[in-house]
């Protein structure tokens, strides 16, 4: 498989402390590469420079390369206009508006990105979503606002769904449930990029995974050879303690 | 001698010897009475701006109403004066009341308010004086009150009168001096250093204890008397008083001065005003293009520099510019990290 | 001239306050920008409008649209060269910006339209009408029901238009709506332009009630605030609400009281407001 998302020494700093020192990885069409460690451990950063987007100032070098353009220079809204879309920690939808709002908010993505997804695809995929479509988002679960998440962002008609921490303060049952979906669509040719930091979940629907350890990958490998790994049960038990 | 008491006794010479030039450099320029005019009124327009300082670069709020009380204190002034007869300490003991009382009112009615709202209240606070000045019988409506005697000091062997500008100049000095002192002063106070921690990030300076309240209001209340410090001494400079000192023009000279040399800088509000009242003085082609020069200065400094002439100098000097995220992704962005200024905070 | 006579007299002075503030309660809602050059906008609206109907000898409804295009003109330059400083979001100096701004066009106009006081001659001035004892012009009608069209439909694009919700999600959180493909600089941009437009034809349909000089514009901004604040930044309904009740207060403190003092009087109002009810008339 030729690889969709090429990532080449990608280094990230805040300021004067670096937080990305030197990453490359690749995602392929149809593959789902997850990123496991520690807390701290740069996973976040990491992904956001990725989207070329942040909360706060960072300075951002390496890069990065989609479908072989070099996107390094493009700003968050135009990666995610050419396919790259990001669902960042903390859920990242708009509470004052409705679900269906957010939904219908994205911006139409440019020729050549992936499926396009109606709104009413969205529900097909998250079914839940359908009885709640004009409440506030505010008002909604933990777990109803993160599919809502991932719908908005399938709604730009990604090649490469980058997901930044699914799992955080949702029951597992639901976890698996949310990820299984995603599975689906990896299935059916989406690129996805998977931050976790519960492994164990993350092994179950990953082709691949990378370990994540002070802003650099120690090691990648596929999830049966991780499964077996020591540092994976190391970085498991660290992001159970933090 | 150790070497810390050297270069203490050197630092202390060298303002020393700075003070004493600084007295004598309108004599050293030429002497005569319009150098005089320029450099009295350089004085007293660096003070008024040194209040604004205080608020701008060390709290780091925009109060656009400093205005009110350099107004208050030259019309307190001329009130007391020319109706009652006071004598001038008296009288500048009054406007130093009259104008921190005001600035307690405003800061107290604005101590729920969100940073811009401040802004606002302030702007605002100003024209309204303004109407209320200029409708009003008492402060002598539109035309102002006129008739203001000449500045008389008790000093030793009778009295001193500041007949002329060159008369009225070392008091001037002796008033930008203090005021100056008092500035470096407050940045080392524990004030100073609270309101500093407060403008960086007041969140994180109430974690540590910091009442970000009481700070804004002392802060702000301190300011006032500086301003008006500098309206008494213009009223008896320009010996009338009328509703322009709330205008536009003070405002934007006063921001001016603090932001073009870069903030929290000394001697900045000084070389600041000395540049604006020079080109006023000096390099004038009118009122209306004075505007301009002077709102052109403003929003040039503002939209090209992160800190005035500083800015520029910071920019230019440093070597390494390494690509950055910055808040929006801007594809030009020079790679600074932007602590210096708060955002709004829902 | 009856109670009730000047309530519908606050009423016509209060329509003009709900125009002059709509774009400034979109601007500020949206972009957490304070725009100081509002006023200096309004009065080159009314001088534009001026400019057009005796220098180019227009009919003044024709200078109308011209006096609202340059001001979106120059709202457009404006936010173009503030771009580095939003994208900063360094909102202070984007305020003292605009403060700046708003100085250079009071020189500006002074030196291009003269310091004499001019008069726009609108043919809506010409008639009046008695309406519950109190004398209203035609133009007066022509401002209520701009305010309410203005009002009405600033609403509808906020809420049910696409490009609402585009402009809501900025206001919300600018960095998300990047996900969401939406460039806020551009955003800021359209919001700005509104806001300059709107505030030019407050000046011109405004303008022509009392003759206009280049140096007005600074109490237009205390209405603006006063308005905003009382309604709620960003809520459309209270900044109708609330410039139509300013309207009426101005109009009977100036009948009762005095005229002088009525925006003094407002503001110790605002004061209270501000201590007791930050938030406004906004009920979230």
């Amino acid at each position: 498989m030729t690889a969709l998302l090429e990532v080449s020494d990608i280094r990230v700093r805040y300021g004067n402390s670096p937080a990305v020192q030197g990453v490359s990885l690749s995602v392929a069409a149809g593959e789902l590469l997850a990123i496991a460690g520690a807390n701290g451990a740069g996973k976040s950063t990491l992904v956001n420079a990725i989207a070329g987007w942040s909360r706060g100032p960072a300075h951002v070098e390496g890069t990065v390369t989609l479908s072989g353009r070099d996107i390094s220079r493009l700003t968050a809204q135009e990666r995610s206009r050419m396919g790259v879309a990001l669902v960042p920690e903390a859920r990242g939808v708009f509470g004052d508006m409705t679900l269906e709002e957010n939904l219908l908010m994205v911006k139409a993505p440019q020729e050549g990105t992936g499926r396009t997804y109606e709104v009413e695809d969205i529900y097909g995929v998250f079914p839940q979503l359908r009885d709640r479509t004009h409440a506030q988002t505010s008002t909604l679960s933990g777990g109803e606002r993160q599919m809502v998440a991932i719908g908005r962002a399938l709604r730009a008609a990604p090649n490469l769904l980058i997901l930044d921490e699914p799992s955080v303060g949702l029951a597992p049952r639901l976890v698996l449930e949310i990820l299984h979906h995603i599975r689906e669509l990896v299935e059916d040719g989406l690129a996805v990029l998977l931050v976790e930091q519960n492994v164990k979940a993350a092994l179950e629907v990953c082709d691949r995974l990378s370990l994540l350890e002070q802003g650099r990958v120690i090691v990648t490998g596929t999830a049966d050879e991780m499964r077996d790994d020591e540092r994976t049960v190391h970085a498991y038990l660290g992001g159970l303690r933090s | 001698m150790t070497n810390v008491t050297r270069t203490r006794y050197g630092r202390v010479l060298v303002w020393i010897i700075s003070i004493v030039v600084g007295f004598f450099f309108p004599q050293i320029l030429g002497g005569t009475e319009v150098i005089y005019t320029t450099a009295a009124l350089v004085a007293i327009f660096a003070i008024m701006s040194y209040g604004n300082d205080l608020i701008l670069s060390d709290l780091g709020e925009v109060s656009l109403g400093q205005t009110v009380f350099w107004a208050a204190g030259a019309y307190t002034t001329a009130l007391l004066v020319i109706k009652s007869d006071w004598a001038p300490f008296m009288s500048l003991a009054a406007a130093l009341v009259v104008s921190t009382l005001i600035a307690l009112a405003l800061g107290l009615a604005t101590i729920r308010t969100r940073d811009f709202i401040f802004s606002l209240v302030t702007y605002a606070a100003a024209i309204i004086a303004s109407a209320i000045v200029t409708n009003t019988a008492y402060f002598g409506g539109s035309d102002g009150l006129v008739g203001m005697p000449l500045l008389s000091i008790p000093v030793v062997g009778g009295q001193y009168e500041a007949s002329s500008n060159e008369a009225l100049w070392p008091i001037a000095y002796v008033s930008l001096v203090l005021v100056i002192a008092f500035v470096a002063r407050f940045r080392r106070s524990s004030l100073g250093i609270t309101s500093l921690m407060t403008h960086m990030n007041s969140d994180l300076a109430e974690t540590m204890g910091v009442d970000v309240r009481r700070t804004r209001i002392l802060v702000f209340t301190l300011s006032a008397p500086v301003s008006a410090l500098a309206g008494w001494l213009y009223a008896y400079q320009r010996s009338y008083v009328s509703p322009d000192l709330l205008s536009q023009f003070f405002l934007l000279l006063m921001l001016t001065a603090v932001i073009l040399p870069g903030k929290r800088i000394l001697l900045g509000p000084l070389f600041g005003t000395a540049v604006l009242v020079f080109q006023q003085q000096h390099a004038s082609f009118g009122g209306d293009i004075d505007r301009l020069v002077l709102g052109g200065v403003l929003a040039l400094v503002l939209l090209t520099s992160s800190d005035g002439l500083a800015g520029w100098w910071r920019a230019i000097t440093k070597r390494r510019r390494t690509k950055s995220v910055t808040a929006f992704n801007s594809k030009d962005s020079n790679g600074t990290v932007a602590a210096s200024l708060p955002t709004i905070k829902e | 001239m009856s109670l009730l006579a000047q309530i519908v007299n606050g009423i016509a002075l209060g329509a003009g306050y709900a125009l002059l503030a709509v774009g400034w309660s979109v601007l500020l809602g949206s972009a957490r920008l304070v725009n100081f050059a509002h006023g200096q906008l309004y009065m080159l609206g009314a001088f534009i409008t001026w400019w057009g109907t005796s220098a180019l000898g227009l009919p003044y409804f024709v200078a109308i649209p011209l006096a609202v295009a340059g001001a979106a003109i120059l709202g457009m330059m404006m936010q173009l060269l503030m771009t580095r400083l939003t994208l900063r979001q360094d909102l202070v100096s984007l305020m003292l910006v605009t403060l700046a701004f708003g100085y250079i066009f009071t020189g500006g106009a002074s030196l291009i339209f003269g310091g004499d006081p001019q008069q726009i001659p609108s043919p809506g001035m010409e008639h009046r009408f008695i309406v519950f004892g109190a004398h209203l012009a035609y133009q007066d009608l022509v401002i209520i029901f701009c305010a309410l069209g203005l009002y009405a439909a600033t609403w509808w694009v906020l809420t049910k238009t696409n490009m609402g919700r585009i402009v809501r999600g900025v206001a919300e959180d600018p960095k998300l709506a990047q996900l969401y493909g939406i460039s806020p600089a551009k955003v800021y941009i359209g919001v700005f332009v509104f806001a300059a437009a709107s505030a030019a034809l407050a000046g011109a349909l405004i303008a022509p009630r009392s003759p206009i000089l280049t140096s007005i514009g600074f109490e237009e901004v205390i209405i603006t605030f006063l308005v905003v604040v009382i309604g709620g930044i960003g809520n459309i309904l209270g900044g109708l609400i609330a410039g139509f009740g300013l309207g009426i207060f101005t109009a009977l403190f100036g009948a009762y009281v005095s005229p002088a003092y009525s925006m003094a009087a407002a503001f110790a109002v605002l004061l209270v407001f501000l201590i007791v009810r930050p938030q406004g008339l906004k009920t979230s």
